[in-house]
């Protein structure tokens, strides 16, 4: 394809490059727009901030005044809460003085404790002047702040001044701000009115470009799509004119003229071609029909022999088979009959069997009640005996309640002799203590009492000893007791022991009338066993003559089934030959229904082979039948 | 000097007979209102009051049932101390006294004279007037006495 030099691509570029520039532009323009504004919008932030600070200055203002004020109250305050503790105090000391002075005024007449007092007094009106300096002090310190606070706040009036004078250049500032605000926002809306009217009038624009260039670049592709439909139809009759191609677009109409001339000098060629080839091959279709219908009939005549040799073939396993049952029967009813035999001797054996085994079961009966009446004497005399010992641990179990009754007496006793213990006890304390009092009373006559204080000492030591032996007395006392207590412990132990006696003797009573009851049960039982064997006796012979006859009659069936197995055996080996025989015609039968079945094949492939051919053919004719060349009928 | 031993405790104290009249057996004492704390009562004495000071209280020692009041004679007073336990009366040579040691009793110092070492081991001899009752409290006790004795009459 050659190179023009209007090319359609070239024509496109142009057209979209002139709509770019054009928006380009626009933008541009609306930018520069935006960006005028920013001047504005430093200015609104300086103001802000100016304004910012003088806010700040005047809250600081503000927060010392207040200050100032709270120091000059709290100073004030301190001031009123100390002058009536203050005043009190000096009253307290009034008094004491006044004291003092009664007190100093009769010096020489004062007992030890109101010359103390004096003194006290004295110490305490010092606490108090030492008190009120101090109170004083802080007085005058509390006054000093207040006044240099007021000071300090009278210095910082006149600032009052310059306060209105920041309130003054806030308002100012406030107002700068506020027009720097209007003007940015005049700016923003001009700018937004440019950008919506600069974007449709470019939009109009593009679309008018638009629908221009697809109508005027799409003509000679509506040209070409509409020539290629009718050779899509098969229509090739079509004439055109040569003209100099100026773009693609003209390149692309000349090359459709070329290829519509081709393809119809091409399929003038395929018609005349494919008419000569469906001649042969109906002259060779009419060949291979006959040769077929020959294969067909040597093949017929091969199965019917296959057929037959097939049948005899059959006949002769089904023969077998029988023969093969008929001897598997006969095997069977000879071993049914041994079978039958060894049952026979077994139930001869458990006949015997059975007969011994009644005997022992009677001698067994017999047996068991000889032992139940042996028991049941013993149980007799068991049952006196165990009453007998009861008797014995009841009156045991009354002695010895009445041991217990007597041991609680003495346990009494026992404390009796304590509480005399007791008596004897205060009475020797008394005694120590007026030993004691004697004591002192001696000691504190000096020289004449030393002959008292010896016997005061020899009461105290009989006292000590009448106590030590006290103590003895007691620990004995003691002594017996525990050893009482234990006993009545052990002989209620031995109490419960003879209850449990009681009730153990009451239980073995019990399990004796068990006992007598069971060796009644077993009596019985024995009698029973008794009865059933004497019946056993009887039948032992009508059931032995039964198994004799049983006998007999298995050892005939086993002789006859020998006889069938021989016979069997015979006819097997006939039938054998048959079937060999069978057997070699079908193998000759197959052979030939082999080779009759290759021929008829071979035909049956050389038949088909040409039908293909011969329906290839008719499609090629169906296909270029599709196309009208023009200037022919067929 | 003569002195009634006396048991507190696990410990031995003797009070010289000089103050040391008499030993009664502990009875519970009456409590009288508006009394300092250290008193516990009065009981009767025939006839007579007697204020009853704890000495246990006293000592800062756990609370127990005292088994005897020791009565003392402070001057014209008569004061009861309650004792666990009286042992008798002994002599004690002055010269055997020594002074406390800090670490003995677990009485207060200021209460003690010295202590003495006897057969039945340390004795540790209390003086009344020295520190066992202070003065203002003798005094307290006094005008208790006096008071007793005008409703009794």
């Amino acid at each position: 394809m050659g190179v023009y030099r209007w090319s359609l691509f070239r024509k496109i570029g142009l057209a979209f490059g002139i709509l770019t520039a054009l928006m380009v532009v626009l933008g541009i323009y609306v930018v520069w727009q935006q960006f005028s504004g920013l001047s504005d919008l430093e200015r609104l932030n300086a103001a802000h901030e100016a304004y910012a600070q003088t806010v700040f200055m005047e809250d600081a203002f503000y927060g010392y005044d207040d200050q100032m004020n709270m120091l000059v109250l709290a100073a004030e305050h301190a001031r009123s809460l100390i002058a009536p503790t203050y005043r009190m105090a000096q009253q307290d000391r009034q008094e004491f003085w006044t004291a003092w002075r009664w007190l100093y005024d009769r010096r020489s007449t004062l007992t030890p404790q109101e010359r103390g007092l004096l003194d006290g007094l004295g110490g305490a009106m010092r606490a108090y002047d030492r008190a009120e300096e101090a109170v004083l002090s802080d007085v005058h310190r509390g006054a000093t702040a207040s006044a240099f606070a007021m000071q300090v706040y009278g210095n910082v009036s006149p600032s009052n001044a310059l306060m209105a004078g920041l309130s003054q250049l806030r308002k100012q500032l406030q107002a700068d701000s506020q027009a720097a605000r209007t003007d940015q926002l005049a700016g923003v809306v001009w700018t937004r009115d440019l950008t919506v009217a600069g974007t449709v009038l470019a939009t109009a624009v593009a679309v008018l470009v638009t629908v221009w260039a697809a109508g005027y670049f799409s003509r000679p592709f509506l040209w070409i799509s509409a020539e290629l439909a009718k050779v899509g139809e098969g229509d090739l009759r079509a004439e055109y004119a040569d003209e100099a191609a100026t773009d693609e677009a003209g390149a692309a109409k000349q090359a459709l003229v070329r290829a519509v001339r081709r393809m119809r000098e091409a399929v003038r060629v395929v018609r005349d071609e494919v008419m000569q080839l469906a001649k042969t091959a109906d002259v060779l279709g009419e060949q291979s029909s006959q040769s077929q219908a020959a294969a067909r009939q040597i093949a017929t005549a091969g199965e019917q022999v296959g057929r037959a040799a097939a049948r005899t073939a059959a006949s002769v396993q089904s023969l077998q088979e029988r023969i093969q049952s008929l001897s598997e029967s006969a095997r069977q009813v000879s071993l049914g009959a041994t079978r039958q035999a060894e049952f026979t001797g077994r139930l001869k054996e458990a006949a015997g069997t059975l007969s011994q085994t009644a005997d022992q079961v009677s001698q067994g009966a017999a047996g068991v009640r000889e032992a139940s009446d042996a028991v049941s004497g013993s149980a007799q005399t068991g049952r006196g005996l165990v009453t007998e010992l009861g008797g014995v641990v009841q009156s045991m179990s009354g002695a010895l309640e009445r041991a217990a009754r007597e041991v609680e007496t003495l346990s009494r006793t026992a404390e009796e002799i304590d509480s005399v213990l007791d008596v004897i006890r205060r009475v020797t304390a008394q005694t120590n203590l007026l030993a004691v009092n004697a004591a002192i009373e001696a000691a504190r006559a000096g020289e004449q009492g030393r002959g008292f204080a010896v016997v005061a000492s020899e009461v105290k030591k009989l006292a000590e000893n009448t106590a030590a032996s006290t103590g003895d007395i007691r620990r004995i006392v003691e002594g017996i007791r525990e050893s009482v207590d234990s006993v009545v412990q052990r002989m209620t132990e031995a109490s419960q022991e003879g209850r449990r006696g009681t009730e153990a003797v009451r239980r073995v009573l019990e399990a004796f009338e068990q006992l007598e009851k069971v060796l009644a049960r077993m009596e019985g039982t024995a009698r029973d066993m008794e009865r059933a064997s004497s019946a056993l006796e009887e039948i032992r012979g009508p059931l032995a003559a039964a198994v004799e006859e049983l006998s007999a009659s298995a050892e005939e069936n086993a002789a006859v089934a020998q006889q069938m197995g021989e016979l069997a055996d015979a006819a097997r080996r006939d039938v054998g030959e048959v079937a060999a025989m069978a057997e070699e015609t079908s193998a000759a039968a197959e052979e030939m229904a082999a080779a009759s079945a290759q021929a008829g094949s071979a035909a049956d492939r050389a038949e088909g082979a040409l039908d293909l051919a011969r329906q290839a053919l008719q499609r090629v004719l169906q296909a270029q039948a599709v196309f009208r060349i023009g200037g022919e009928g067929a | 000097m003569m002195a009634l031993v006396t048991v507190l405790g696990e410990e031995r104290y003797g009070i010289s007979t000089d103050q040391a009249r008499e030993v009664i057996f502990y009875q519970h004492p009456t409590p009288v209102p508006r009394t300092p704390p250290f008193v516990r009562g009065v009981v009767n004495l025939r006839g007579q009051i007697l204020p009853v000071v704890d000495m246990r209280e006293r000592f800062g020692m756990p609370p127990r049932e005292p088994g005897y009041i020791v009565v003392l004679q402070i001057e014209e007073l008569l004061v009861g101390v309650t004792v666990d336990d009286v042992e008798g009366v002994e002599t004690v040579e002055d010269e055997d006294i020594r002074p406390p040691s800090r670490m003995l009793a677990t009485v207060d110092n200021r209460f003690l004279r010295g202590v003495v070492q006897d057969p039945a081991g340390l004795l540790m001899i209390l003086d009344v007037t020295l520190g066992l009752l202070r003065e203002d409290e003798v005094r307290i006790l006094g005008e208790m006495g006096q008071e007793a004795d005008r409703h009794a009459v």
